[in-house]
């Protein structure tokens, strides 16, 4: 028979639990069930408390910038021996029947295809595409107004290996390091008179000539970093902003900007592998 | 060739699942590590490790669960390569978006600062099982616990927050007990 202690030691532990010797002791125990319902009712507030930050990153306390400390894995660190987990522990190494084989082989033939048809059927430049369909995971980026940090925007650059001799921080209103194609790319927007544009640095990314593109609510442009080691992307929002017709100039602000991000934009030692 | 293809289409949609679960792993991380910055870290860490692994996730659907197991062991592994600076909770608490805090709930927001004053040894545990969706022995597993010892922090972390929210305490017996020697796991059931 559970007493008051054991009941209430599962209560605060689980308040939604509703195990049968809990629910017997509850039933003959106002205090436990009182107890019970305060609990339940803080529960309710404490998953909303939780959530938080919201999804769009709001609500976070920010550390002053010169307690930013630049964390990176110890040299001597294991590689990732956090991922490895029993519970996930691979348990295909027994031999497949035939008919599972044939089966696997048509499976497999079946995603061949739909996944060429997939890559077939991506529209223009893949690198372009990864890009704009990254600019939808972060839409608040573009609505900062705040000039960030210099130690933050030093921080995501620094995680690429990258420098921007010269650069006015104040310019830079949002800076991240997003994981984008198997690397850290720094995703900053740039104020300009204009408007803000996006600018992505994409060390270690082949990019072998100027590509104009024009996805959606996005134009802009991919450029070789001069010198070689990878390239950037500058985006702006709206329609007609890499020149309308593809293939031509991209919008002033879009080069400009581009411009004055190639002119400052230094590669730091070896390029990060893709992951 | 067709393996060549049906590997990048893999990776393309695993991409989108993390960058889908992103925001749910930097809650996780910040409610952990009370820092917006580390817990950036600690989630561009988890990412990296868990893409150089993600041939060893075998069941997608445990992808979330998955990602804060790292994300916990990446926390961890932080506060063991480096002395980190002491959180003010203060400073977090009034640092928050006022925006935010001003259309919220005044309750919520002083349910959220006394999460923040938890001492890390009930937080986690919490944030493990409210944020990550951990069972008590997963929660044991990664902190090297036993289980009877995650119910009594559960259970402290909860009748602390009780207090400090303000709920009248009744009675005696095991809550008040409890709480009054928060720190120790040797309580009911430990």
């Amino acid at each position: 028979m559970m007493n008051c202690e054991e009941g209430r030691l599962q209560i605060g532990a689980d308040p939604a639990g509703s195990a049968a010797a809990l629910e017997a002791h509850v039933a003959g125990c106002a205090d436990c069930a009182g107890y019970r319902r305060e609990m339940r009712a803080l529960e309710g507030d404490l998953r909303l408390a939780m959530a938080w930050p919201d999804r769009a990153g709001n609500g976070v306390p920010m550390a002053r910038p010169d307690d930013v400390v630049p964390l990176r894995p110890a040299s001597g660190a294991p590689d990732a021996p956090a991922a490895t987990d029993s519970r996930h522990a691979d348990t295909r190494s027994a031999p497949l029947p035939t008919a599972r084989r044939w089966a696997l082989a048509a499976g497999v033939l079946l995603a061949g295809v739909l996944a060429t048809s997939f890559f077939a059927l991506q529209p223009r430049d893949a690198l372009a595409t990864a890009i704009v369909a990254h600019m939808s995971e972060e839409p608040d980026a573009w609505a900062k107004t705040q000039p960030i940090p210099r130690s933050a925007l030093e921080l995501v650059l620094g995680r690429s290996g990258v420098r921007l001799d010269r650069v006015e921080s104040g310019d830079v209103v949002y800076a991240h390091s997003c994981f984008l194609r198997g690397r850290y790319v720094p995703h900053l927007v740039v104020s300009t008179p204009t408007g803000p544009v996006t600018v992505l640095v994409l060390r270690g990314e082949v990019v072998p000539q100027r590509v104009d593109f024009q996805e959606g609510r996005y134009s802009g442009v991919l450029l070789p970093v001069p010198g070689g080691g990878g390239g950037i992307a500058v985006l702006a929002r709206g329609g007609a902003g890499a020149g309308g017709a593809r293939g031509t100039q991209a919008k002033p602000d879009v080069e400009a900007a581009a411009a004055g991000v190639l002119a400052v934009l230094k590669f730091e030692g070896e390029a990060p592998p893709a992951q | 060739m067709n393996d060549h293809v049906a590997g990048k289409t893999a990776d393309l949609l695993l991409e989108r699942q993390f960058a889908a679960l992103r925001p749910d792993l930097l809650r996780f991380a910040t409610w952990l590590a009370r820092d917006r910055a580390l817990a950036e870290d600690v989630v561009q860490e988890t990412l990296l490790r868990a893409w150089k692994s993600r041939a060893s996730l075998d069941d997608r659907s445990r992808l979330k669960a998955w990602l804060c197991t790292i994300a916990s062991r990446e926390h961890a592994r932080m506060y063991e390569r480096k002395r980190l600076p002491t959180t003010d909770v203060d400073l977090l608490v009034s640092g928050e978006d006022p925006a935010l805090a001003a259309g919220e709930d005044q309750r919520v927001g002083e349910l959220r600062a006394a999460i923040l004053r938890l001492p890390d040894d009930y937080r986690a545990p919490l944030v493990m099982q409210v944020l990550g969706g951990f069972t008590t022995a997963e929660i044991a597993a990664e902190l090297n616990l036993s289980q009877p010892a995650v119910l009594t922090r559960l259970f402290r972390a909860r009748d602390k927050l009780r207090e400090l929210y303000g709920l009248a305490r009744r009675g005696a017996g095991a809550a008040e007990d409890a709480g009054a020697d928060i720190g120790a796991d040797t309580g009911p059931g430990a």
